[in-house]
């Protein structure tokens, strides 16, 4: 008789790939820890450089005034991102309303698509419809709704909604993905029930969708809450300038134009170590408050 | 099933393979950051000579005959050899030749410069800045050129100042001589780049218009900008016009050299221009962290305050990179050009409609650099594979053959020897460099002759003299200043009643020397006597620059002079909560050393 791999061990092979990668990139890289220790100097062998020990996680206290502001924006922009997690959500309950096929996978392609424009593409076509002689404020001073042009790139009060507002119609989506997924998965036979008993669109989806998609969405929320403190860089970056700086420095920022920009790697280091801890804690906290409440956890 | 589970399993072992292989390192290119040109070039670069230095292993020094030898000189935003329109060119090829090398040029920036020490990954030549000299120095990355200097290093060891001043400063205290800055000696003392770094841009054109009315300080600029305005307020596509615009991916830099630096005759010597050097003292100027006006920053933000209010500044300035400002003055919506040289502006412009700089009382020329250019330093990688050829070369770069072929070009070819045995230019080569016809330019420009790149490695300057008895620069005379000029220009001299724009600051300088003044009481040198800056002052000045920047739109927006101190009064209690006085307190104590020691030399 012939053998056959058994399955567990197919499947096993498949997954290896991914798991040498987070390995490679995840962990591996944790060995450059040790240069919170020391003052690193680019250039100099890890053993001739000063060993300083706590030192920089110190400096994080004395580093009050910057540490508070992006510290700040970052818990800002989490609690902001945390609100609007429902969103995609909701979102995918009322594409699954649209009984035309065609018309919902329409939406769904186009809303999906900005998630895979460059974060460069995406402030280019924002600063040529949004600055101060872009297309936006040239069309509404000629119909003279406007009599100066505004510029909301420029504005510091606007950062947080339209940061926000940039991220949602980006990410919308893409997130809505999984939930969609999820609502293929409820049986059938519940909105069967459901009809029976009377209940509309909004009476199924409060009593059968959002019920079987509240598992998604809790694992969603620890892992959320547990990456309240890894808001990315990237678009911050390209929208930072000296109006928004004081609002849209976050803490990934703060630790990139440290670390790399000023060559303070030790300084820029100690910071992420700290705040990979936090968030170990946060997702920890979180995992169990979700045992608590709802007697499931994710890990 | 069976066909399923094969291709299943094939596809598990492609991906595992491909992650694999995606991991694995294929030299220096791998371990760049992004997608960085000159990263990739320095991993190109890096990797030919890997490959040229692996048969270089098997032969001398000198290389096999027929080989040359591979030598790269990479540096912090240099040209890139690669990129290059004519490489190598004449002047390449002669100094290649001569070398027996293969020359490739490569550019760091900050990332890719570190990345290269951290991995011994460097070129055979480098340039670096101060902040990196305890980097180099402390991971043994510089060569030691003492025992070449009574061989291979005669060039370099003629520069008595400069190498007294790179043992004593940038050694680490050993005493070695590490490095070498180029183009010591006097800049050119006839003023042959004209207005250079003038604050006074405008429009030529509307100047002209208005009748080209005296500039001298903020208050007539402004006053000269208002009048061009009523001229000129839309562009023809029915886009704003405003007087100037500034962009601030420089940092604070940028807000200071672009007003206060030349209007008030303060160098900005750090990285994040906190502080500044007055030139005609030589004293330290803290710019920023002080109650006083007369700084070249707060210079600077009376002026772009005054100017916002009278809606003459880009309000985009706050938030534009250069980029961006160069497109708008691509689209004529400056009434100023930009950058230190003349903005020529787009091909469908007038060329009178270029952004010319008015003569300034302070003259962009002069300087005598005993030290050289010490912000830049050449050092010869001691884990490079061609050592010696490396500084056979640093030390061609000190010669004056090299100051004389980079500048004037080959001998019999560019310039000659006349009559008297005088070196001149040749008539040719003279109409050629200043020609309007676009091919001819292209074949100027094919040459060689004063590339930036190339010329500004040269350890002397062009103004010194050649052991031929004529300066290095053969261009360096009034009647070549004269012949060279475009037709804007020569309407500029004109205007000025002069035969060359920069003749007109000569004379007032001899009229008026208390008014007008040139770079020669500018002692550069200092700056190569300070120590490296300790992490902890460059973390504080890191920070109070960050400050500095977000606070620029409140003072150059404030309405009233109330709003303007309010604001300036936040930005010091912000900066001293930073620790602004202990930066302060570093670098006024270590400039002074600097200073003193500068002048006990001198």
């Amino acid at each position: 008789m012939k053998k056959t791999m058994p399955a567990r061990y197919q499947l096993l092979l498949m997954v290896m790939p991914f798991i040498i990668f987070i390995f490679l990139f995840s962990y591996v890289p944790l060995i450059g820890w040790i240069y919170a220790f020391f003052d690193y100097l680019p250039g100099v062998p890890l053993f001739k450089c000063d060993f300083v020990g706590l030192e920089y996680f110190k400096l994080i206290f004395r580093d009050k005034i910057n540490m508070l502001r992006v510290m700040k924006n970052t818990m800002i922009f989490a609690g902001i991102g945390l609100l609007t997690m429902p969103l995609p959500m909701i979102f995918a309950i009322c594409l699954n309303e649209i009984r035309q096929v065609r018309l919902k996978k329409v939406i769904q392609t186009f809303t999906t698509l900005p998630n895979f424009i460059s974060a460069i593409i995406v402030y280019s076509l924002v600063f040529t419809f949004l600055s101060r002689d872009g297309v936006i404020n040239t069309v509404l001073m000629n119909l003279g709704i406007l009599s100066e042009p505004t510029n909301v790139l420029a504005n510091g009060d606007a950062v947080y909604w339209f940061q926000t507002v940039l991220g949602q119609w980006k990410g919308l989506g893409w997130s809505a993905i999984i939930y969609i997924a999820a609502i293929s998965g409820v049986d059938q036979e519940l909105y069967d029930a459901a009809d029976v008993d009377g209940a509309g669109h909004l009476g199924k989806a409060l009593h059968v969708t959002i019920p079987a998609l509240m598992p998604t969405f809790i694992v969603l929320l620890i892992l959320g809450v547990g990456n309240i403190l890894n808001t990315g860089y990237e678009t911050y970056y390209l929208y930072k300038n000296p109006m928004t700086s004081a609002n849209i420095e976050v803490l990934d920022l703060y630790v990139y134009r440290v670390g790399l920009g000023t060559n303070d790697y030790s300084y820029g280091i100690a910071i992420s170590i700290m705040k990979t801890f936090v968030s170990v804690i946060l997702i920890s906290i979180a995992n169990i408050f979700s045992k608590k409440i709802r007697g499931s956890t994710i890990f | 099933m069976k066909r399923r589970k094969i291709a299943s399993l094939l596809m598990a072992l492609a991906l595992m393979g491909s992650s694999l292989t995606g991991c694995g390192n294929t030299g220096s290119s791998d371990a760049g950051s992004g997608a960085d040109a000159g990263n990739a070039e320095a991993g190109d670069a890096a990797g030919a000579d890997a490959d040229a230095g692996d048969s270089g292993q098997d032969s001398a020094e000198n290389g096999e005959e027929g080989e040359r030898i591979p030598i790269t000189i990479g540096g912090m935003y240099f040209p890139v050899s690669a990129d290059e329109d004519y490489w190598p060119n004449p002047v390449v090829d002669y100094i290649q030749d001569k070398l027996n090398i293969e020359l490739t040029l490569i550019s760091y920036d900050n990332e890719t410069l570190n990345l290269a020490l951290a991995s011994e990954n460097l070129a055979d030549i480098v340039m670096i800045g101060p902040d990196t000299v305890d980097n180099v120095l402390k991971g043994g990355h510089a060569l030691a050129l003492d025992p070449y200097l009574d061989t291979i290093g005669k060039n370099i060891a003629a520069l008595e100042t400069r190498n007294e001043l790179m043992r004593k400063f940038k050694s680490d205290d050993t005493g070695s001589l590490y490095f070498r800055t180029p183009q010591t000696g006097v800049e050119d003392p006839l003023n042959g780049n004209g207005a250079h770094w003038s604050p006074y841009q405008v429009r030529w054109d509307l100047y002209q218009e208005i009748g080209g009315p005296e500039v001298y300080d903020g208050e007539t600029y402004i006053a000269a900008l208002k009048q061009m305005y009523e001229l000129y307020h839309e562009t023809p596509d029915g886009l704003p016009v405003y007087g100037k615009g500034v962009h601030s991916s420089g940092g604070v830099k940028e807000w200071v050299t672009s007003w206060g630096m030349p209007a008030i005759g303060q160098a900005t010597i750090d990285s994040g221009g906190l502080y500044v050097l007055n030139m005609r003292s030589n004293d330290l100027v803290v710019d920023i962290y002080n109650e006083s006006m007369d700084t070249a920053f707060w210079e600077s933000m009376r002026f772009y305050n005054n100017l916002y209010n009278e809606n003459l500044l880009d309000p985009d300035s706050f938030i534009m990179t250069s980029e961006d400002l160069n497109a708008k003055t691509e689209k004529g919506q400056y009434l100023s050009g930009n950058g230190p040289d003349y903005a020529a502006g787009s091909a469908n412009h007038d060329p009178r409609q270029a952004g010319v700089r008015l003569v300034n009382t302070l003259g962009w020329y002069g300087s005598v650099f005993g030290a050289g250019w010490s912000d830049k330093l050449y050092f010869a990688n001691a884990k490079g594979k061609n050592i010696e050829k490396a500084v056979e070369v640093l030390d061609y770069l000190d010669s004056s053959e090299f100051a004389r072929i980079t500048c004037c070009g080959l001998e019999g070819v560019h310039w000659e020897y006349d009559a008297d045995g005088n070196a001149v230019l040749k008539e040719e080569t003279i109409a050629m460099s200043s020609s309007a016809d676009p091919e001819t330019q292209e074949q100027w420009r094919a040459t060689g002759i004063n590339n930036g790149g190339i010329k500004n490695m040269g350890g002397i300057s062009g103004a010194e003299m050649n052991p031929d008895g004529s300066r290095n620069s053969l261009w360096i005379s009034p009647e070549i200043y004269a012949a060279r000029q475009s037709e804007l220009d020569k309407e500029i001299s004109e205007f000025y009643g002069v035969d060359y724009i920069g003749q007109y600051h000569l004379q007032k300088m001899e009229e008026d020397p208390d008014r007008y003044y040139n770079m020669s009481g500018y002692n550069m040198d200092i700056v190569a006597c300070m120590p490296a800056t300790p992490q902890e002052i460059t973390r504080i000045d890191s920070a109070c620059e960050e400050l500095v920047m977000n606070t620029i739109p409140q003072l150059v927006t404030a309405a009233s002079q109330e709003d303007f101190d309010k604001a300036k009064e936040e930005l010091l209690k912000n900066m001293k909560d930073l620790g602004a006085e202990e930066s302060v307190q570093w670098w006024t104590t270590e400039w002074d050393k600097a200073k003193s020691f500068c002048e006990s030399i001198s």
